[in-house]
């Protein structure tokens, strides 16, 4: 699963998740106005500007003229990397994107391509089923066999209509499609010029136009890439975040933001937050806090993961209120999200129980303690 | 004017950049910015003498250092009479100290050397510097600081202008402190202090300070407000130091060696550009680098191409200028690099990229010394301590054998055996313990000089003895000067080498734990006390989840050595050390208890497996599980893991769980009994008998011992053999015969007298039921075949 998370953290309406072009827009005008350097031909902002419009301004309040305003942290993350994304998309290689599931990948790209192009709406949602021509055109059939080969009938594709327009064009989970079909793109990104032989036609790339593709390298029904199309690309890696005050925060504000929608606040400690996320990196890295060894289960234990266990532990305790106390919910939805496919990963979580939340119980945290006597839920 | 602790950034800067007595540069000790700008700074203000952040007590040196034939990288390396109290200090083109030497020498100047004598350092309190309140020198240029604000700036820049950036950068840090300087800075920067005091105090005299950025405000004229307390450390102890050789390869800050740099080849090509009379070309020479890379990439079977390389180059610059820099540097040339030409991929592709930029930036320059540089370090050092232990010392054409006993101390053996050697008496290490770890060390530094002959006693018990067989060839001499590069000591060459060896290992990814407690027992032998306690902790911490089980029972088994002092290398009393050489070991807390628990998670790995290796690591397992002080553990999981083996493993390793099951007592013998009887009867075809042969020697490998004393255990067994008739048994006997071939000698022979005691028949000999025949099988089956034939008549008859 990716992550669709672009949601501002107070916004309610009637659409799910809005663009981020629409979300941002404010700052995205700002963000205009404030870096007025050269910019890379049909791009809306400076590359300085759309790195900050991703990392944010770290709380401080930019100027420009009369206007004034802090920019707020979309992506957690290294800006060394943010910065190499930009640089990337004003060169002559596309960008692919690749990490872990849930790590925020699809999020950069739609940042990035809302604050270059100001439309991420430019998007191929990469599946097994996707063919070539959502990568490169199709037809109206109707208005085909009615006039014959004609432009009007052309349908682009988002690829098609990005190289028209000189935008940024996003493959979502490009690894999904099949090889062949994903080869369509090699030519597009080398020859920055797509054929039409129905027309006689060669539609040519405007200045500006560049791909974002996220991939998953390593999860179950991906395929290979050609050497050709990675030879296209230049990749970044996109981790988990490093830091754990940082990721409690972001877990924090998400559910927060998603309690909100359904009109309440967020009734979980942070003490239980920061529990919990401590447990996810833990079981994620392999690796305690202390140090100390941990098995990894094989199921995805991403910051995403965190803000869904999290807001469903919030919307538990908004709409079932004194059920119970809200730590009691962390091992359930603990063992639900770590026991997916495969049975033993439930002895890995136990043994997790055993040995690590047995020796924090040790210690002097109540919350560690109460954990600890909830072992029998895991059984 | 504000102090310099309450003064901000700027002022803070022209007060530092005005001191005048002395003049100061705060360098960082590799440095191509501040080696590149110094000769300028220092021919505009052409100072009278030059003082340099070097220990007093190297000061012998700085003529050798200054040498036109010496060629860098060099090192100069001190310890004390005693063997510790190491310092060391390496030299390349782009250290600013050796620049201002011979900027200095060249001039006629005179060099002083001004920083605590490496004698004075031992005994005091060092902390870590800078990193308890990471504010202003973060805020001012990030995580890693001087790299964005003294190096990255430097291209095309003025050289007074790397200079404040770089007094800038220490001030910060300085201020990071809060004021807390620890004592071993307070003690040094006291002693430069008084070091300089009658140099600037000379009439006319313009006194040039090359120092560390971090103690210029320390040193500073007319503003204390930085200094912290003075500390006067202790007297001097006798140091010995040499001058060696040193490469890049170990000057780089991977290699696990002190005072090193990241990618000195890539610092020694910048500092060239830098150092160009024209401002040199940085972006060409990253352009350069990439291009070597992808050569090296495509050396190794890959493909990399031009376009590959002009897309990094492209995005090397391109980030250059996003940052506001005036060239990329190296920074922005690995990012380039990871983005473009790695794909993505931490393995594979990843790792050939990664070998390809060290190849690159790291190179293997090495350093010359000038002819006539005093000869001192390794060579003389094992010459004199094998001249000591009464060991050959001159190539022989014979090998020669002798045979130890490293573990037996002194007061013991001068108790039983009579005095050997002259300083009987004197309590400390015997002088077989010396002889022993001295070549363990030899052979750690991969000198060809000794071989171990056999190491393991009687039973499979570690030996008491130690048996060498020596043979000193020319070779040896070469390969003591080359491990001469790593310490000038036994002790410290061999803990070199063997760190070198983690980190080669650690580069090429091949630190499996298997490796790990290979080099870990290499260090203990050795003696390297923070090697194996570094290792220890590797090894009981992070690696636990990668190991075997056969190699977690072998960890164990080290750690358990380690503990009751029967490593010669790390005694566990003081009766039994010789400072300096042989140190006292106090064994690292290493929590066991979690070295069991990984075993017991592994468990379940060895489904698959069909080596009699395994099955005798479950054996190990289980009496490890026996014992008191892991009661606590629990067994449940390993109870659980062993009904899935027993149930879904291969024959050998079902065979060794069904056993390992009666051992922990979770089934009793008369089932096991049964089951052996029912492996049996299920031998009916060749497939079945395979199976049998291999669940057997499952068994067996692990429980041989306890079949021995409780053949009850081969009771099923044993009453089925008897009730089989001849041809069910011949089919199945060679199988049988493979399963008990696992047994020893010795077991097999228990076994066979334990069996005969159960059918009655005694031997002379007492040697049960090993029939010994001088009558030739094809008779016997002649024999049996007519048996047979009279048999069956007979019961025709009846």
């Amino acid at each position: 699963m990716t992550t669709k998370s672009t949601k501002k953290d107070a916004a309610p309406g009637a659409v799910q998740a809005p663009p981020p072009e629409q979300v941002y827009a404010d700052e995205l005008a700002f963000l205009a106005a404030w870096d007025a350097g050269p910019r890379p031909p049909s791009w809306k902002l400076t590359p300085r500007a759309v790195v900050t419009f991703v990392v944010g301004s770290a709380g401080e309040t930019l100027r420009t003229g009369k206007l004034a305003m802090a920019i707020s942290e979309k992506f957690v993350g290294d800006r060394a990397l943010v910065e190499r994304c930009v640089v990337t998309l004003a060169g002559e290689r596309g960008l692919l994107l690749v990490g872990e599931p849930g790590t925020a990948k699809s999020m950069v790209s739609e940042l990035l391509a809302a604050a270059i192009s100001g439309d991420s709406s430019l998007t191929v949602q990469g599946t097994a089923g996707t063919a070539e021509e959502h990568f490169r055109y199709g037809w109206n059939y109707s208005l085909l066999i009615a006039k014959g080969p004609q432009p009007e009938a052309l349908v682009p594709s988002p690829v098609l209509v990005a190289m028209r327009r000189g935008s940024v064009a996003r493959v979502e989970e490009i690894t999904r499609c099949l090889p062949e079909v994903q080869d369509a793109l090699v030519s597009i990104l080398s020859d920055r010029r797509l054929s039409v032989p129905e027309l006689g036609a060669l539609e040519a790339a405007q200045r500006g136009f560049n791909v974002i593709a996220t991939a998953n390298l390593r999860d179950k029904g991906v395929s290979e890439m050609s050497a050709a199309l990675k030879r296209r690309f230049n990749f970044e890696t996109i981790g988990p975040i490093a830091d754990l005050a940082r990721e409690t925060e972001l877990v924090r504000r998400r559910a927060t933001a998603i309690t909100a929608d359904a009109g309440a606040p967020l009734q979980v400690d942070d003490a239980v937050i920061e529990a919990l996320v401590t447990v996810f990196r833990d079981l994620r890295t392999g690796r305690t806090v202390e140090g100390w060894a941990v098995e990894k289960p094989t199921s995805v234990m991403s910051t995403a993961e965190a803000v869904a266990v999290a807001s469903s532990i919030g919307l538990a305790a908004t709409y079932f209120p004194g059920d119970r106390d809200v730590a009691r919910l962390v091992p359930e939805y603990l063992l639900g999200v770590v026991m997916k496919d495969e049975p033993r990963d439930r002895g890995k979580l136990l043994a997790y129980w055993d040995a690590t939340v047995k020796r924090r119980a040790e210690g002097e945290a109540r919350l560690w303690k109460q954990l600890h006597e909830l072992r029998r839920v895991l059984e | 004017m504000a102090t310099l602790a309450h003064a901000d950034p700027a002022s803070a800067v022209d007060v530092l950049a005005a001191s005048a007595r002395p003049w100061l540069f705060g360098v960082r000790h590799h440095s191509p910015a501040c080696s590149a700008a110094l000769p300028a700074l220092l021919d505009a203000l052409a100072p009278t003498a030059v003082a340099v952040e070097l220990p007093a007590d190297l000061a012998a040196w700085l003529p050798w250092l200054a040498h036109a034939a010496t060629i860098a990288p060099v090192a100069i390396a001190a310890v004390s009479r005693s063997g510790d109290e190491l310092g060391f200090y390496p030299f390349a083109d782009f250290s600013p100290e050796l620049v201002a030497i011979r900027w200095a020498a060249a001039r006629g100047v005179p060099v002083h050397a001004i920083d605590l004598p490496s004698g004075r350092r031992g005994g005091i309190e060092r902390g870590p510097r800078g990193s308890r309140e990471r504010g202003i020198a973060a805020r001012l240029a990030g995580d890693d600081g001087w790299e964005r604000l003294v190096e990255a700036p430097a291209v095309l820049a003025e050289p007074e202008r790397v200079r404040r950036a770089a007094l800038l950068y220490g001030w910060a840090l300085r201020l990071d402190t809060g004021g807390d300087v620890d004592a071993f800075d307070r003690a040094r920067e006291t002693v430069m202090r008084a070091a300089l005091a009658p140099l600037v105090a000379a009439p006319g005299a313009r006194v040039a300070a090359i120092v560390g950025s971090f103690h210029a405000a320390a040193l500073v004229d007319g503003d204390d407000s930085l200094r912290g307390a003075a500390n006067d450390p202790g007297a001097s102890v006798d140091m010995v130091s040499s001058l060696i050789p040193y490469t890049f390869e170990l000057l780089d800050a991977r290699s696990g060696y002190a005072a090193g740099i990241r990618d000195p080849m890539w610092q020694q090509r910048l500092w060239q550009e830098l150092a160009a009379r024209d401002g040199g070309d940085v972006t060409g020479l990253v352009a350069r680098c990439l291009v070597e890379i992808t050569r090296a990439i495509r050396a190794r079977g890959l493909p990399a191409s031009v376009p590959d390389a002009r897309a990094a180059a492209e995005l090397a610059m391109s980030l250059a200028t996003l940052r506001r820099l005036a060239a990329p540097g190296r920074r922005e040339l690995i990012e380039a690099v990871q983005s473009a030409l790695a794909q993505g991929e931490l393995l594979g592709r990843g790792r050939v990229v990664a070998r390809a930029l060290g190849e690159v930036l790291v190179g293997g320059r090495r350093g010359h010394l000038a002819p006539g540089t005093p000869r001192s370090g390794l060579g003389p050092h094992v010459a004199a301590l094998l001249v000591e232990l009464r060991l050959p010392h001159e190539p022989m054409t014979e090998p020669e054998d002798v045979r130890l006993d490293p573990l037996r101390s002194r007061s013991e053996r001068s108790g039983s055996a009579g005095p050997r050697g002259g300083a009987e008496g004197r309590r400390g290490a015997s002088i077989d313990r010396r002889r022993h770890v001295a070549m363990c060390r030899l052979r750690a530094c991969g000198v060809p000089y000794a071989q171990q002959l056999d190491s393991v006693g009687v039973g499979g018990v570690d030996a008491l003895t130690a048996s060498w067989r020596i043979r000193m060839t020319p070779a040896t001499e070469a390969m003591i000067e080359l491990a001469g590069l790593r310490g000038v000591t036994l002790h410290q060459a061999a803990a070199g080498a063997l760190r070198a060896e983690h980190a080669h290992l650690d580069g090429d990814d091949k630190i499996t734990p298997a490796a790990l407690i290979a080099l870990t027992e290499a260090a203990a032998e050795a003696g390297c006390g923070d090697l194996v306690e570094a290792w220890l902790a590797a090894l009981a911490g992070p690696r636990l989840a990668d190991a075997s089980l056969g190699e977690l029972i072998a960890l164990v088994a080290l750690v358990e050595r380690i503990a009751a002092g029967h490593v010669v290398g790390l005694p566990a009393s003081l009766d039994d050390a010789i400072p300096g050489e042989i140190d006292v070991y106090d064994a690292p807390p290493v929590e066991r208890a979690a070295i069991v628990g990984a075993a017991v998670a592994s468990v379940l790995g060895l489904a698959g497996s069909e080596s009699l290796a395994d099955a005798r690591a479950l054996g190990e397992l289980a009496r490890l599980f026996q014992r008191a002080e892991h009661a606590a553990l629990g067994d449940g999981r390993l109870r659980w893991s062993l009904d899935e083996l027993a149930r879904t493993g291969t024959p050998l390793i079902a065979g060794a769980a069904a056993v390992v099951q009666v051992l922990i007592g979770s089934r009793d013998h008369d089932d096991l009994a049964t089951q052996i009887g029912g492996w049996l009867d299920a031998a009916v075809d060749r497939e079945g008998r395979s199976r049998l042969a291999h669940r057997l020697r499952g068994a067996l490998g692990v429980a041989g011992p306890l079949f021995e004393a409780e053949p009850a255990f081969l009771d099923g067994l044993a009453a089925r053999v008897e009730s089989l008739d001849d041809d069910a048994y011949l089919a199945r006997s060679s199988a049988l015969r493979e399963g008990f071939e696992v047994l020893s000698t010795a077991s097999r022979r228990r076994l066979l007298r334990a069996l005969g005691d159960r059918l009655g028949v005694t031997d002379a000999r007492g040697l049960g039921l090993d029939v010994v025949t001088e009558i030739p099988p094809a008779m016997l089956a002649l024999a049996a075949d007519a048996d047979a034939a009279g048999r069956a008549a007979m019961e025709e008859l009846a």
